[in-house]
């Protein structure tokens, strides 16, 4: 599922909040930010994004499905690319880091395939 | 009504006396985004029409879905006509599929020809809670319409929708 880019709105709407409201509890922020959250015009904050976490109960991941995929994109390829440069060191703290990296990059795996199903 | 058998954006407009009411939904139960807009003073077509479209370019639905105001039974005065006919022409210019069930189609998904909209407003509230806040109560003779019984309207397009594609019952 997860077909639109931000379900702040749709969050709101359930809660029966209006943007004032969402505001008030926000942390520290711009008059409009709720509006152009809501509205894909600005992406949120890391405070935001916990803040909004905190007020709907839901995971940051199921708000933000297209910032989530943003920002996980960009981490595998970077943990890909690390990974790459990795090879051939055979010490231990080298398996270390590169066995953390491919869970990363089996977890963003896992996750794609869940969605896809 | 069933689970999501079918993941499909679908925005369902309906026209009304001062505007128009709107509700996106991604699958059967699962709307995420719901209202009403309304426009006062002259050029009500093309102000909502300019809206309609606004809407279209944020949520970038897959499927649009007004009602078919062209029938012989068809109530919708002249200027809602022209404005059904207006977001169609939208639709087409913007590459978004166009379906349009009218009243009776309706009326017939959601099992009984003599169904009152307030009825059918029941029933999706009923089986989407989401919803459920913004039932109208039942008006008396001498209260005009309340507004948000158009959000309902405009989601048992969509319902009438996901039914046909997915031959899925509905609420």
């Amino acid at each position: 599922m997860n077909k639109m880019s931000c379900y702040v709105r749709t969050q709101r709407l359930k809660s029966g909040l209006l943007q004032k409201d969402l505001l008030a509890l926000l942390p520290t922020t711009g008059r409009n930010r709720v509006s152009t959250t809501e509205r894909g015009l600005h992406p949120p904050n890391g405070g935001e994004i916990l803040a909004y976490e905190v007020i709907f109960g839901s995971p940051a991941h199921e708000l933000f499905p297209k910032h989530f995929a943003e920002v996980e994109e960009a981490v595998v390829d970077r943990a890909y690319a690390l990974h790459q440069s990795l090879e051939g060191n055979l010490d231990a703290k080298s398996a270390r880091k590169r066995a953390s990296l491919e869970a990363i990059l089996a977890r963003a795996v896992d996750r794609r395939q869940r969605k896809d199903r | 009504m069933k689970g999501p058998l079918c993941d499909e954006l679908v925005l369902a407009i309906y026209p009304t006396p001062r505007g128009f009411a709107y509700a996106l939904f991604e699958a059967p139960l699962s709307p995420v985004d719901w209202g009403t807009r309304e426009f006062l003073g002259k050029d009500k077509n093309a102000r909502t029409l300019g809206a309609i479209a606004r809407l279209c370019k944020a949520a970038r639905p897959e499927t649009l879905v007004i009602e078919d105001g062209v029938t012989a039974s068809s109530k919708r005065s002249q200027r809602v006509q022209r404005l059904l006919g207006l977001i169609g022409a939208m639709a087409e210019v913007e590459d978004i599929s166009l379906v349009r069930y009218s009243r009776k189609t309706i009326r017939e998904t959601f099992h009984h020809p003599a169904i009152t909209r307030q009825e059918i407003a029941q029933a999706i509230a009923t089986y989407i809670p989401a919803l459920s806040d913004r039932l109208p109560p039942m008006r008396k003779l001498w209260q005009s319409e309340d507004p948000r019984l158009w959000i309902f309207d405009a989601a048992s397009l969509a319902l009438t929708h996901f039914a046909r594609v997915t031959d899925d019952e509905p609420p």
